[in-house]
């Protein structure tokens, strides 16, 4: 059923310069709310347009943001309105709601050099290190699955980062990979991490990613990663036996 | 002339023999010690992710990092050779780098063959260059403007460390291409030492056919491949030759050279006196379609009350053959922008346009009114505005 409701223009003042005479003038207009699905030029019902396919509503509440304050704990916390825009993906509302871009932008970045200078720093014996840096494993599908796209969204599934993001697909019952979800996932991940960074300093954003991402009490990154690098070189292996 | 063509074909085997030579594949795997999540759908890993080269580094265990090895390297060059070559001393010391910084890894930037005699080329180098300076690039122009939209910021990004801009440093700096085959030196008597302060990009076939007339560029298979890929999708003024991206490397990997002997602190610094003092004119990539459409769009997303409203500020000579209108786009008394045009509708267009560009062009500042530091920055604090919200969809 769709409603009718009542808009109220703020309080203008007519006559104002005369000085004669000062009564309010309120203008009050009817504007109808769509709900149901989309027609051109119909504005949208906000309570319905600004709710996610499985029917969380978008709003600072406690709930939304609980699973991200327990992920984060204390030590990296950010703002509430951060933590909003950072489940909230450009898919959702058509971009009206601050969301997540920027902020992941600045989480990847921040994810390849941490994962970069984490690899070359291992101790190694190989005689082309330089200065004690083995840069061989750069490059690498490993080295570069650390940071990636895939590993992270797989790592906010397994910790259930993703339960509440705001987002909208094309269709959203096709699975993790296929609807996008693994995307959008790992988007609001390195949001996360960017948020963190603007929100403490590069520092502690590292402290961060080292020990709630690296060093994960469930699956860490660095198995995750493993994980789908060793099947892809496997499931290569056996392509090229039956070829 | 025969014995030149003779030993032309003989080098030309040479190179072609050691391109096919072929790289084992890893042996050894390790199980991660944690079950992960087996429920997606693995087959689909590839689509994400098609980075297949032939030129991978063999390891023990896929997580010991330290064990990563290439097998087609087998040496570095020894510093004292390195040190005997007058142009990569003086690139050295062109760019002030200090004597930590060894030279033959500054010789190993420059070498981007992959088959050289098993000398170790700039593959990991330009990685890791290429990762601090995305990192520092990027942190440096969300913070400095964080409402500037995405396509603007990706271009901005190139155009501080895309391989043209790369191209543009590595010339100032006056690294010098390796022209010359193994021939050429033979028979100029070229000292030796030499090629190690030079750019090495161009194998051993392309510099034997090197007799092209000035001024003609002869493209190599790869470029070709890129040319025509480049049709299909962007303009052809996209294509970056061999050249362009063999300069962009050398700097990347310089950058990266710098993070393995002196540390992050100072390659901090060198990106900053090398890149990011570059005077980036961002209020020439704007270009606006519907820029008023835009504008309503914005204010909505920020939650403005007050309708858009543009007003005629000032006219003069309306009957003349040159009329000047002066036009403001307000929201409730706020005025966003001003613009002057011949036209009230021009007018109206560049006010819109200059209040679109004072949104998207702002840089924040601190308490004291200085600019704001970054997060990599001592002392940084988070300030209100320094987050971006992201783009409006017209």
């Amino acid at each position: 059923m769709s409603s009718i409701r009542q808009l109220v223009i703020p309080n203008r003042l007519i006559g104002l310069k005369s000085g004669i005479s000062c009564t309010s003038y309120i203008p009050v207009r009817n504007i109808y709310l769509h709900k149901g699905s989309r027609v051109a030029g119909l504005k949208r019902d906000p309570k319905e347009a600004f709710t996610t396919y499985n029917g969380y509503q978008y709003e600072l509440s406690e709930s939304n943001l609980k699973p991200i304050k327990e992920f984060l704990t204390q030590k990296y916390h950010i703002s509430d309105e951060l933590i909003l825009q950072v489940l909230t993906h450009k898919s959702f509302g058509n971009g009206i709601k601050p969301y997540n871009e920027k902020l992941s932008a600045m989480g990847s970045k921040i994810l390849s050099l941490f994962f970069t200078k984490f690899v070359v720093n291992k101790p190694s014996n190989n005689e082309l290190a330089i200065n004690g840096k083995n840069l061989d494993v750069l490059g690498s599908p490993m080295a570069k699955e650390l940071g990636g796209r895939y590993a992270l969204g797989v790592f906010a599934k397994n910790h259930n980062l993703n339960s509440i993001m705001f987002w909208k697909s094309s269709s959203h019952t096709v699975g993790f990979l296929n609807s996008g979800e693994l995307k959008v996932s790992a988007q609001m991940m390195y949001a996360l991490i960017g948020a963190v960074t603007l929100s403490h300093g590069k520092l502690v954003a590292e402290e961060f990613i080292q020990e709630k991402i690296l060093n994960s009490n469930d699956t860490p990154l660095e198995d995750i990663a493993s994980t789908v690098v060793e099947s892809n070189i496997e499931r290569k292996r056996k392509q090229k036996e039956t070829v | 002339m025969l014995r030149r063509s003779m030993i032309v074909k003989d080098l030309a085997r040479v190179s072609r023999l050691r391109g096919l030579m072929s790289i084992p594949q890893p042996r050894h795997y390790s199980q991660p010690s944690k079950a992960v999540n087996q429920q997606i759908n693995l087959q689909h890993y590839e689509n994400l992710n098609q980075s297949t080269s032939s030129f991978q580094a063999k390891y023990d265990n896929i997580q010991d990092y330290g064990s990563y090895k290439h097998n087609v390297f087998t040496h570095r060059l020894p510093e004292s050779t390195a040190s005997q070559s007058p142009p990569l001393v003086a690139l050295h010391s062109r760019l002030n780098l200090s004597s930590q910084y060894s030279l033959s890894t500054l010789s190993q930037a420059l070498n981007l063959n992959k088959f050289d005699d098993g000398l170790a080329n700039n593959y990991g180098l330009n990685i890791l260059g290429k990762n601090l300076l995305s990192y520092y690039v990027s942190e440096y122009l969300l913070v400095k403007y964080p409402r500037l939209p995405m396509p603007i910021h990706n271009v901005a990004v190139d155009s501080l460390m895309g391989s043209k801009a790369l191209y543009q440093i590595g010339k100032i700096w006056g690294i010098e291409v390796d022209k010359s085959s193994k021939l050429d030196k033979y028979l100029s008597q070229e000292s030796e030492f030499l090629k190690y302060g030079k750019l090495r990009y161009l194998t051993e076939e392309r510099l034997d056919n090197n007799e092209a007339e000035s001024g003609v560029y002869e493209l190599s298979s790869e470029e070709i491949t890129n040319l025509k890929s480049n049709n299909n999708t962007a303009s052809s003024s996209s294509f970056i030759s061999d050249e362009v991206e063999a300069y962009g490397s050398a700097v990347r990997a310089i950058i990266g050279g710098l993070y393995t002997h002196q540390g992050e602190e100072i390659t901090k610094q060198f990106i900053q006196d090398h890149i990011l003092s570059r005077k980036l004119l961002l209020e020439n990539m704007f270009e606006f379609s519907q820029p008023t459409r835009e504008l309503v769009r914005l204010c909505d997303k920020l939650n403005f009350q007050d309708p858009i409203d543009i007003r005629l500020i000032a006219e003069t000579g309306r009957l003349s053959s040159h009329a000047i209108y002066v036009v403001g786009v307000f929201c409730g008394v706020e005025k966003l922008g001003e613009g002057v045009g011949s036209s009230m509708n021009e007018a109206k267009t560049r006010a819109v346009v200059n209040a679109l560009m004072s949104y998207y062009l702002y840089s924040p500042i601190d308490n004291e009114g200085n600019e704001v530091k970054v997060p990599s920055d001592k002392d940084y604090k988070y300030l209100d505005g320094i987050v971006g919200l992201g783009d409006v969809a017209i």
